[in-house]
């Protein structure tokens, strides 16, 4: 029997015997300890990375800085990836960390404007062809794929910065992933490089568990899209969507793109839709696309509307900027309750230069509270 | 006699057995939260707000300021300087008897402005508000009001002031991360159900190195108390309210640094001003507005270090804020007993106060007696030597090892400090935070609900500030 054995023998029967309570800390104590343990080797191995990282950092920029810059700013000439190929400085990356690091760098160095201050110019062509020559459009299409989420997530960042190459193909797997939060990267990343059919998940409201972040995301992308081809209208979209946040994001972006044809739909659409959010996101985007007759629309639907429908009824006046609606806007000011709306009306009758401030001293002189006398002196101080 | 003791003792272990089990679940989920935010949230997330200044939420800074001349112009250029494309910064001054408004309205060019004030939530009556002549400082107000003895009331006004749907509620020596306002708000974008308020990680600013407003050199804290501090933060943040955040119970947004959605915040009735905790108040009764009303709700904690504040640097300070602390502990469960058990308030009446009731609330009663009765039975000759080092190793290792999980977390979340040495301070000092620094903690939380049950009034003072490492050396005597 080995000394092992004998210990371990020796201390279970001593165990056996101790009551329950010892038994429980015992056990207790282990958890806790193998947690420190385990803290204290993640806290070395963790330190052992970011050092390890860093060196490797260090030799990739030491290897290819110099000739990417020169490459991409200051060549001044087409490179092919023939070209690429026979430059000897420019050794193909074999590992993944290679490639990570060096994608980072071009992005880092493409992203710098101080080369082109410098006298450089962003060779286009050398920039793609540098990531077909490291392959690195095929290193990320790869880990798109990943079952690592944060993988495929990065990934997915990286393409979005490196801007194009990709087929929308690439992300067949992780469309319709489980994640929600990488599904819907996916399909936004999908409609930005797909060539074939790119607003497939746009015509099928994008995901159900669209929000506000997204929102940011997809007027990024549409922005960047509107680049190359000017985005079809957005309407049929709004008209197959079911789900009101999407429906309201479609409406503001008319507004955004100026989708002046959109307007007979919008005011279709405010009579039947139930939706609050998406009334308040019509009424705002009318008045984006300087639909005049929006002010007889707000002196029918005013009164009945709801608070947040006002402000908005209010909001679409202001980007209206019609000088027909400021009797409308007196009328609203001397008849509403709400001290909100009235600071709103009198920062938009400020925009109208010497009209809308001959109605403010009007209405001045008729204000019957310290509240509206601050009002006052504060808009026409 | 020996019966109860027998029941005490079985009491104790079996109370820091469920403890135990309560801090390794919430590691577990305070874990994985933190890897998830990190692989969702990056600088890149940050920066889609800052290319799209028009597509930005907006977001009020509130701030309030009781006598503090000697760093509010600091504080103010540093709030200002954030990068964000859509903010305003609010400074409250709660009727300073120093220079504070003077100091601020000689620096920014400020003017007495009309201003159409509505009065949203309670507060004590506004002198005025100054604006900048500098359109440079367009976004910055400063609210002069009358005293109202608390943090509480002068937020009040600025909630009252502000214009935008979220705002932040810091204090005026914190010091703000650039990118922090952007870092905030996208947890609250990326969210189909409303998020009523974020939560951040605070450090100590204590031996950081600072200059004009920024941290320039991050270190951990030189002298005893802060270091026990900056690591009990760790464990907090990382550990607690991640842990929390991931079961969307997180008990208190930090009334140091937090982000609140403006119209819960008035909904809910705006800050009390008599309470001695205002933060875990506010963040619970934000919730039951929430639950009154049926909506949904999130409130999310992020693991990136926003703020930096100073720390109590001696016994006397940790005894002030401590003895706070108890009061305002003791305060909630008095003042919010109606939620405490009460399932209409979901996990906040079942899970969240129950909890802090049993291990915050009971924690430092329990170890004051425990202490006591260790003495007895010394002295009395009842302690069995051959268990005792055995469950004393049991509540060792318990903050030893969260206090480690917590560090490690800290590292891989993002490396602040300059040197593994200095994680190393961190870890050597927290071996003795039992020995060295939770007994006084422990004594002066029970010390506080003493105070609170004799009556005594508080009232907010200016800070004893030691000074950090910057352009303005600061030292106040309290007023307390």
């Amino acid at each position: 029997m080995s000394v092992f054995d004998y210990y371990y023998y020796y201390y279970s029967a001593v165990f056996a015997g101790y009551p329950v309570i010892i038994k429980i800390a015992i056990f207790i104590i282990l958890i806790l300890f193998s947690l420190t343990v385990m803290s204290l080797i993640r806290f070395f191995y963790i330190r052992h990375k970011q050092i390890l990282k860093a060196k490797r950092k260090k030799k990739i920029k030491k290897i290819y800085k110099a000739n990417l810059i020169d490459i991409l700013y200051f060549s001044f000439k087409e490179l092919s990836v023939q070209d690429l190929n026979a430059d000897a400085e420019l050794p193909e990356p074999q590992k993944k960390w290679q490639k990570r690091m060096l994608t980072d760098l071009i992005l880092k160095v493409k992203s710098d404007k101080s080369y082109e201050m410098d006298g450089g110019v962003f060779q286009s062509y050398n920039y793609i062809n540098l990531l077909t020559y490291f392959k690195l459009y095929d290193y990320w299409v790869n880990e798109i794929s990943s079952t690592d989420i944060s993988k495929a997530i990065r990934a997915l960042r990286v393409i979005n910065e490196i801007g194009g190459g990709v087929r929308g193909s690439a992300f067949s797997s992780s469309v319709y992933h489980r994640n929600g939060y990488l599904r819907k990267f996916a399909r936004m990343t999908y409609t930005r490089f797909d060539s074939h059919d790119p607003y497939k998940f746009l015509e099928q409201g994008l995901d159900d568990h669209f929000n506000k972040f997204d929102e940011k995301r997809l007027h990024y992308i549409l922005i960047e899209m509107n680049k190359d081809h000017p985005i079809p209208l957005l309407t049929k979209w709004v008209r197959n969507s079911t789900k009101e946040n999407y429906k309201g994001f479609l409406v503001r972006e008319m507004g955004f793109f100026k989708q002046y044809e959109s307007i007979p739909f919008l005011v279709e659409l405010y009579k039947t839709e139930q939706s609050i959010l998406v009334k308040c996101e019509i009424m705002e985007t009318l008045g984006e696309l300087e639909y005049e007759p929006l002010i007889d629309l707000a002196k029918e639907e005013f009164n009945s509307a709801s608070k947040p429908l006002q402000t908005s009824i209010i909001e679409g006046l202001r980007l209206l900027k019609s000088r027909k609606s400021l009797p409308f806007l007196t009328e609203t000011y001397q008849s509403t309750q709400f001290s909100e709306t009235k600071i709103k009306i009198v920062e938009m009758l400020q925009e109208f230069d010497e009209e809308g401030m001959s109605i403010l001293i009007s209405l001045s002189e008729k204000s019957s509270s310290k509240f509206e006398e601050n009002l006052f002196a504060y808009a026409l101080n | 006699m020996d019966q109860i003791l027998d029941f005490y003792q079985y009491a104790i272990f079996f109370y820091s057995a469920f403890i135990t089990l309560a801090y390794v679940s919430l590691a577990i989920l305070g874990y994985f939260n933190i890897t998830s935010k990190n692989s969702y949230y990056t600088e890149r997330e940050d920066n889609l707000l800052n290319s799209f200044p028009e597509e930005a939420p907006g977001i009020s800074v509130v701030t309030p300021a009781f006598n503090e001349d000697l760093i509010i112009i600091d504080s103010a250029h540093s709030l200002l300087n954030l990068e964000y494309p859509n903010f305003e910064v609010i400074i409250v001054n709660d009727g300073s008897t120093d220079n504070t408004l003077d100091t601020l309205i000689k620096e920014f060019d400020l003017v007495l402005t009309p201003f159409p004030y509505i009065e949203k939530v309670r507060c004590q009556p506004m002198r005025g508000i100054y604006k900048s002549k500098n359109p440079r400082y367009s976004n910055l107000t400063i609210v002069d009001k009358e005293n109202g003895g608390t943090k509480a009331d002068a937020m009040n006004a600025g909630v009252n002031v502000a214009n935008y749907d979220y705002f932040i509620n810091t204090d005026i020596d914190g010091l703000l991360v650039p990118n922090t306002l952007a870092k905030m708000i996208v947890p609250v974008l990326d969210s189909e159900i409303p998020v009523i308020a974020v939560g951040a990680t605070l450090r100590m600013v204590n031996s950081c190195e600072v200059d004009k407003g920024r941290i320039t050199r991050v270190r951990p804290p030189n002298r005893l108390i802060p270091t026990f501090q900056e690591t009990e933060y760790l464990r907090s943040y990382l550990i607690g309210k991640m842990g929390w955040a991931t079961l969307n119970a997180v008990p208190n947004v930090s009334g140091g640094f937090g982000l609140f959605d403006t119209n819960v915040v008035i909904g809910a009735g705006g800050y009390d001003p008599l309470s001695q905790a205002e933060d875990m108040d506010m963040t619970l009764r934000m919730i039951a507005f929430m639950r009154d009303r049926k909506k949904k709700y999130r409130i999310r904690q992020i693991p990136d270090t926003c703020c930096w504040t100073e720390g109590p640097s001696n016994l006397r300070l940790l005894y002030r804020q401590r003895t706070r602390w108890g009061r305002g502990l003791l305060q909630i469960f008095l003042v919010h007993r109606r939620y405490l058990f009460n399932p209409k308030y979901g996990r906040m009446g079942m899970l969240l106060l129950p909890y802090a009731l049993f291990f915050d609330f009971l924690a430092p009663i329990l170890t004051t007696t425990g202490f006591f009765i260790i003495a007895f039975l010394l002295f009395t000759n009842q302690i069995n030597f051959d268990t005792f080092w055995l469950l004393l190793l049991l509540v060792y290792l318990i903050g030893v090892s969260m206090s480690l999980v917590a560090i490690t977390a800290d590292l891989s979340n993002k490396k602040l400090y300059k040197n593994y040495s200095e994680y190393g301070r961190l870890i050597f000092f927290s071996l003795f935070e039992v020995l060295l620094y939770q007994p006084f903690n422990t004594v002066f939380f029970v010390i506080g609900y003493g105070q609170f049950l004799y009556n005594r009034e508080f009232k907010w003072t200016s800070m004893t500030r030691q000074g950090y490492t910057r352009n303005t050396e600061v030292t106040i005597e309290p007023e307390e």
